[in-house]
C-alpha cells in the first residue's frame, strides 16, 4: 500500500515550501487591515517549521526525519532561508532547529477573568516576507523537480516528498500544470510526490480545505491549482477525520484562505496520543 | 505452587538501546506485573513510562467501580516527580516545548491473588478455582489469559482492528488526562495452576491477535523462546516480513506452574538482558 513507508532517520522524507513572493503579495489581507498577504505567508511557514521541529524532537534533541527546502518566487526563484539558513537548499530538521531566529512577539491571551491581555512570546523565524516581481511559478516547479528528481534517486524507498505551494495569484511564466506534473510524476517505491497547494486572497470568501470537487471555488487559478493537488493519503484522510475534519474519499491537498498546519499532525511517525494537541 | 515471570523486550529496528521507550516493572513476591508504551509522539515518555509500572508495583491503583477516580489521585506524584526530573533551564526552545505538552504512555498493570488475600467479592467462584486476578489499563498494551490452551481472556483490546496508532494515552500533563479517566478499563477472572498470562506492548499484543483471528495459537510460540537470541530472532523475523510494527517491543510471560523455586529479582531494567526469568513460590 502507497504513503505507508515507515519515516524514520534511517529513510527520512522531505517538505520543499514553494513561496510566492511576487509584488501582490504586498496588498493586505481581506478582513485583516494592515497585515500583508506576504506577512501571513511568512508566519505561516514559521509555524509550519516551528511544528515540524516539536514533532521531530525527543528527550536527546531533535531526530532527523525529514529534510526541508523552501523555494520563493518572485523577482527571483531560488533558496528562501533568511539568516543562517540564507542560500541552503534540503535541510536536516536537527539544522532548522538551532538556526532559527528568535522575535519577541505579542499575543492576546485569556486573563481568567474575561478578558484578553498582552503576552510576550519567543517566535522563531526561519523565513522572512519578500513581496517584488511577478510570479515565476514553472520555473518554482522547475527547480522543485530538480532538487527531487535527485532525492528520490537517494531515497529510494522513503516517504514520497511533499510539496507545498503558497500562492495569491496567477503564474506569470506560463500554464504551471504541466511541469507540477512532472513533480508529482517522480516516485519513491511508496508512491508519487505529493504536491498541495494552499491559496490565498484578498476577497473575503470563506475558506475551504480539502474539497473534493472544484466546485465552489471562485476563480479560474484556483480550479487551476485544485487540479493540480494530489489526492490526500488514505491514512493522511483517516488522522484527518479522527480529528473531526470532514474529509472524503477523493478529498485534494487543496486550502483557500485557510492553513496547512494541521497536515503536519496528519503525518505518522510514530504513536501520537490522540489526547495530544 | 511457582509463579514465574520471563521478560523480553527489544527496542524498534533502528533506534538504540537508550532510545527503549517501552518499560516493565514485576514483583514476583507481590505477584504484581506491569508494562507501559511510552509515546513516539512524546518526549522524556521513557521515564514516565518507567514511573508509572514502578508506580503500579508499588500501589496499584484498583478499583473495579470506578477505575478512573482512583487513577486521577493515585498519578498526581507520578506527574511531579516526573516534572521535576527534567532540567528546564537546560531545555532549548524545542524541548522545552515539547516537554510543555507532556508525556504520553499507556499502562497495563496486573495482579494474582491468592483467595485468601482477595479484597473484592468473587462472584462465580468454585471449588476448583484458587486464584483471582485482575487488570487495570489504559491505552493499547494489552494481558492475554491462556487457560488450557485456549484464549479466555483479552484485555482491554479484543481484536486486531481495535489497534491504531492514535490511542487515549496517560499523561505526565494533567491537562491532557480529561478524556482518559472515563477510559481507565477494570477486568478481572479466575485462573488454576497451569494458567499463563502474557502481557504484551501494542506491536506484539497486534500480531498475537491477528494470529488468534486466523486460526493459530500464538501463545505456543511465545512460550517457545526460551533465549535472548530466540526473542530478537522472531522479532526480526516477524518485522521484515511485515508481520509485525517495527515499534518497542516488550513481553511478559507469567505462568502458574510447579517448577523450581528460584528467585532473580532485578532492580534496574537498564541492567537487564533482554530476557530475564524470575520464580518464587506463592
Amino acid at each position: 500500500m502507497p504513503y505507508t513507508a515507515e519515516i524514520s532517520r534511517k529513510s527520512p522524507s522531505c517538505f520543499v515550501f514553494l513561496i510566492d513572493q511576487s509584488g501582490s503579495m504586498s496588498d493586505s489581507l481581506a478582513g485583516e487591515p494592515g497585515k500583508r498577504k506576504a506577512d501571513k505567508v511568512a508566519d505561516s511557514i514559521n509555524r509550519l517549521l516551528q511544528n515540524l521541529v516539536i514533532k521531530c524532537t525527543k528527550s536527546e534533541g531533535v531526530r532527523d526525519f525529514f529534510e526541508v527546502a523552501v523555494i520563493g518566487y518572485g523577482a527571483k526563484v531560488g533558496p528562501a532561508f533568511s539568516g543562517k539558513l540564507a542560500g541552503s537548499t534540503l535541510v536536516p530538521m536537527s539544522q532548522i532547529a538551532s538556526s532559527a531566529r528568535i522575535e519577541p512577539r505579542t499575543k492576546k491571551v485569556d486573563d481568567q477573568a474575561g478578558g484578553l491581555v498582552e503576552q510576550t512570546i519567543n517566535f522563531q523565524v526561519w523565513f522572512d516576507a519578500v513581496a517584488s516581481g511577478g510570479t515565476p511559478m514553472c520555473e518554482a516547479f522547475n527547480q522543485t523537480h530538480n532538487l527531487l528528481e535527485d532525492w528520490v534517486s537517494h531515497h529510494s524507498s522513503s516517504y514520497p516528498p511533499i510539496v507545498i505551494n503558497i500562492t495569491d495569484g496567477e503564474a506569470t511564466d506560463g500554464d504551471p500544470t504541466p511541469v507540477a506534473q512532472s513533480v508529482t510524476s517522480l516516485t519513491t517505491s511508496d508512491g508519487n510526490v505529493l504536491l498541495l497547494n494552499c491559496h490565498i486572497s484578498a476577497s473575503p470568501a470563506s475558506p475551504i480545505a480539502y474539497p473534493e470537487s472544484d466546485n465552489g471555488l471562485s476563480d479560474e487559478f484556483a480550479r487551476l491549482l485544485f487540479r493540480m493537488s494530489s489526492v490526500l493519503p488514505e491514512n493522511i484522510r483517516a488522522a484527518a477525520r479522527s480529528e473531526g475534519m470532514a474529509v472524503g474519499d477523493q478529498a485534494r491537498g487543496f486550502v483557500f484562505n485557510a492553513d496547512l498546519e494541521a497536515l503536519i499532525r496528519f503525518l505518522d511517525i510514530g504513536t501520537r496520543p490522540s489526547n495530544l494537541r | 505452587m511457582n509463579l514465574s515471570v520471563r521478560t523480553c523486550w527489544l527496542p524498534k529496528g533502528g533506534n538504540s538501546v537508550d532510545e527503549y521507550e517501552d518499560a516493565f516493572d514485576c514483583s514476583i513476591l507481590g505477584r504484581r506485573f506491569a508494562i507501559a508504551d511510552g509515546a513516539t509522539e512524546s518526549s522524556f515518555a521513557a521515564p514516565w513510562a518507567k514511573s508509572l509500572v514502578s508506580g503500579f508495583i508499588e500501589t496499584p491503583p484498583f478499583d473495579s467501580s470506578q477505575p478512573g477516580t482512583r487513577m486521577k489521585d493515585w498519578i498526581e506524584p507520578l506527574q511531579k516527580l516526573w516534572r521535576e526530573g527534567i532540567d528546564w533551564q537546560a531545555l532549548p526552545w524545542y524541548s522545552e516545548e515539547k516537554a510543555r505538552a507532556g508525556a504520553f504512555s499507556s499502562l497495563l498493570g496486573f495482579e494474582i491473588e491468592t483467595h485468601d488475600d482477595s479484597r473484592e467479592s468473587s462472584p462465580g467462584l468454585t471449588s476448583r478455582d484458587v486464584l483471582r486476578w485482575r487488570a487495570l489499563a489504559v491505552g493499547d498494551s494489552c494481558l492475554f489469559h491462556v487457560s488450557g490452551d485456549a484464549l479466555v481472556a483479552s484485555f482491554p483490546l479484543r481484536k486486531a482492528n481495535e489497534f491504531g496508532n492514535r490511542p487515549l494515552l496517560l499523561s505526565s500533563n494533567p491537562q491532557n488526562n480529561e478524556a482518559v479517566w472515563t477510559e481507565v478499563r477494570y477486568h478481572d477472572g479466575a485462573c488454576h495452576p497451569a494458567d499463563m498470562f502474557i502481557l504484551a506492548t501494542d506491536a506484539l499484543a497486534h500480531w498475537f491477535l491477528r494470529c488468534y483471528e486466523s486460526g493459530s495459537k500464538p501463545w505456543k510460540d511465545l512460550f517457545s523462546l526460551n533465549t535472548e537470541g530466540d526473542f530478537a530472532a522472531f522479532v526480526a523475523h516477524s518485522r521484515e516480513n511485515h508481520l509485525m510494527s517495527n515499534d518497542d517491543t516488550t513481553l511478559l510471560l507469567v505462568s502458574i506452574d510447579n517448577g523450581v523455586v528460584e528467585i532473580r529479582e532485578s532492580a534496574d531494567q537498564k541492567e537487564m538482558r533482554p530476557i530475564e526469568d524470575c520464580k518464587e513460590a506463592i
